[in-house]
């Protein structure tokens, strides 16, 4: 009896077996169907091709694959989650579709994130960028994006790839390769950075609540702002909640509210940890969610450039800025 | 018996002499250093016709065209000595002869233009513009130069020295230059990244970025002096480097400002040789700039009162004028012209 009921057992299982390897084998020929050729694992690279109709399924996720008709070009930013960051990009995303979308310019944000937490991102900041749930990660596949999900391309509608790049590019280098491309002419008089001097009316500011909660302006009069701007998002945290610290706590003769903005490159949730950790109020601490002008600089990193105070008066003008010490 | 007493009192005696000369030889080079004279300088910012962002490199070529290289914006510009715009060269791109994200540039006695960027290529272009080919490199660079006999000198330092030396044609010929120890796996890359200035007999002279020793190797690649940068700013940041290297860091670097995912103070950012002058100088991170004679021996620190721009990378015009540029803010003029 129990012999036939292991033998029962044992057919069942190399029927499974049998069942699994001709799954597996289905799914490696579909998707190499789909993938067409691929040298590498690594990211495709500037002349690489996709295959057209690939692409065009791919696009199907979304109900987008008649955007390869009329457009001539796709700009893709794959992007994991709802961050400050991915916002950023998706911004700037909308800005580049509205100058560029006649000019035969589609720009998609693609995305493996929470729906729900995508949905609320796109409720709260009322986006307008076409956004991609690639659910089955057919996207990710083809395009070879890496696990982290981060990647930018360009690509023609033909499926060549003109620019590749892991992460989310500056605004200026993406902006000037659309331009190359789409509009045919780069224009390098822009700048993308505001310069603000003493005595400029400093707007208010799109930030975050370190703590969380929705993006709001934060209309500055009669206060210091300590700005922090660094290239490295992860790193020296401690050391400047510890600066920020000694700043509030030092006796410095100014009766103004001190407000530490932290620039939108600073992960969100090691912020939280870190003062948390340091025991630092989160109050008046903030997360910016867009650029502060040249203060807002990522290469500025040589000593006294990455944090600054800004000095500003009742009428909200810039009175005095003060570059401090970055932390050791 | 007596003879060995006799010897370990002998030993002892020239110990106490080597240790004492030492600290007077130590002490005289603080003095040395802290000797090192100021000259106050001012800067006259040059107009440009165009716009520029990010400016890393600016070369003199042959007649005495003004060459930039325009980092930001991904394309090198060559100016008449008198500022007009002459031409561009290439614009940002990934495929052959575009630029993404130039890193640095070199220009031949022909007036050609090299230029290594973040795609790790190497890319010729004629002074016209016309792009002619390149070739890939290995592993991380940011310096390049070339030599009278058509070689392009990359630093390296991840291939085991300090420059790796190719033909025209991307063909590897030699290297040289002992990396620096104290440094391991990355850090090692950035512990080692320098600068460099070819001059008209291939003697190289080199800046090293973080650690402000500078370097002088004749054409076989021969290593001639060896000098560091005087003053109190690089000497504690060099200080800071090494002792940290030993055991506190886990990078084998102080951890101290961030740059490119390392983080590490930068000392010095480029240098450049003055043949005509014998004067070498190196920029540094306070705003000053460090001069220098051939032999590296110390001369002036030229310092800026009230400002904390920094520059990049200097040039000598045809008249004679010395020329900075600033990351962030352009190209300026070094006022009086002559100011050692």
């Amino acid at each position: 009896m129990i012999d036939r009921v292991l033998s029962t057992l044992l057919t069942l299982l190399s029927l499974i077996a049998v069942g699994l390897l001709a799954h597996n084998y289905y799914l490696s020929r579909s998707l190499s169907q789909t993938v067409g050729v691929i040298r590498s694992e690594s990211p495709l690279e500037y002349g690489d091709r996709v295959n057209q109709n690939a692409l065009q399924r791919a696009l199907d996720q979304g109900g987008y694959s008649d955007q390869l008709n009329s457009h001539r070009y796709l700009l893709l930013y794959f992007l994991p989650s709802a961050d400050f960051q991915d916002l950023k990009s998706i911004k700037y995303g909308e800005l580049l579709l509205q100058r560029y979308e006649d000019g035969g310019l589609q720009v998609f944000a693609v995305t493996n994130g929470q729906p729900a937490e995508i949905a609320g991102m796109v409720k709260n900041e009322s986006l307008t960028l076409p956004i991609l749930f690639d659910k089955d990660g057919l996207l990710k596949l083809l395009l070879r994006v890496p696990d982290h999900y981060r990647h930018t391309y360009l690509m023609s509608a033909a499926g060549e790839i003109v620019f590749s790049i892991t992460g989310a590019p500056q605004e200026d280098t993406i902006r000037q390769i659309v331009e190359k491309h789409v509009a045919g002419k780069i224009d390098y008089s822009e700048r993308t950075a505001e310069v603000y001097r003493v005595g400029d009316k400093l707007p208010a500011i799109r930030v975050i609540q370190v703590a969380g909660g929705p993006t709001r302006e934060l209309a500055l009069h009669d206060c210091e702002v300590v700005f922090v701007s660094a290239r490295c998002t992860s790193c020296q945290l401690h050391g400047y909640v510890q600066r920020y610290r000694e700043l509030t706590t030092s006796n410095s003769g100014s009766a103004k509210t001190r407000i530490l903005v932290f620039s939108q490159r600073f992960p969100q949730r090691e912020l939280v940890e870190d003062l948390t950790k340091g025991r630092v109020p989160l109050e008046h601490i903030y997360i910016a969610r867009q650029t502060l002008g040249d203060f807002d600089n990522e290469y500025r990193t040589k000593t006294g450039a990455s944090i600054v105070m800004i000095g500003i008066n009742q009428e909200g003008r810039i009175e005095k800025v003060t570059p401090l010490d970055a932390p050791n | 018996m007596m003879t060995l007493q006799r010897k370990f009192l002998s030993l002892f005696l020239i110990q106490i002499v080597a240790a004492w000369g030492a600290t007077q030889a130590g002490e005289k080079k603080l003095q040395a250093s802290s000797e090192v004279g100021e000259t106050p300088l001012r800067m006259r910012q040059v107009e440009l016709d165009t716009a520029t962002d990010r400016v890393r490199r600016i070369f003199v070529g042959p007649n005495s065209n003004i060459y930039l290289l325009d980092s930001g914006n991904n394309r090198v510009l060559i100016f008449s000595p008198t500022w007009k715009l002459l031409r561009q060269i290439s614009e940002i791109g990934q495929g052959p002869g575009a630029l993404f994200d130039p890193y640095d540039m070199a220009v031949d006695r022909g007036g050609n233009v090299y230029v290594i960027d973040s795609k790790q290529r190497v890319q010729g272009f004629s002074a016209e513009g016309k792009f002619y080919g390149g070739f890939k490199y290995r592993g991380e660079c940011l310096a390049i130069a070339v030599n009278g006999r058509g070689e392009y000198l990359l630093n390296q330092p991840e291939l085991g020295s300090l420059i790796s030396v190719y033909g025209p044609n991307g063909d590897y010929r030699r290297s040289f230059g002992a990396l620096k120890t104290g440094a391991t796996g990355r850090s090692k890359a950035v512990a080692n990244r320098v600068h460099m200035s070819v001059t008209g007999h291939d003697d190289v002279y080199i800046s090293f970025d973080h650690l402000g020793v500078l370097q002088k190797y004749d054409s076989s690649g021969r290593l001639q002096w060896e000098e560091a940068i005087p003053g109190e700013q690089a000497e504690k940041l060099r200080n800071i480097f090494w002792s940290d290297a030993a055991d506190k860091s886990k990078y084998g670097i102080v951890l101290t400002t961030s740059y490119t995912g390392i983080p590490a103070f930068v000392v010095s950012f480029t240098t450049f040789f003055d043949e005509s002058h014998d004067r070498l100088y190196v920029p540094l991170n306070d705003g000053s700039i460090y001069v220098a004679d051939g032999r590296g021996k110390a001369l002036r620190f030229l310092k800026q009162s009230g400002s904390r721009d920094f520059y990049n990378s200097i040039a000598v015009d045809s008249s004679g004028k010395l020329l900075v540029t600033s990351v962030w803010k352009g190209v300026f003029l070094i006022m009086p012209a002559r100011p050692v």
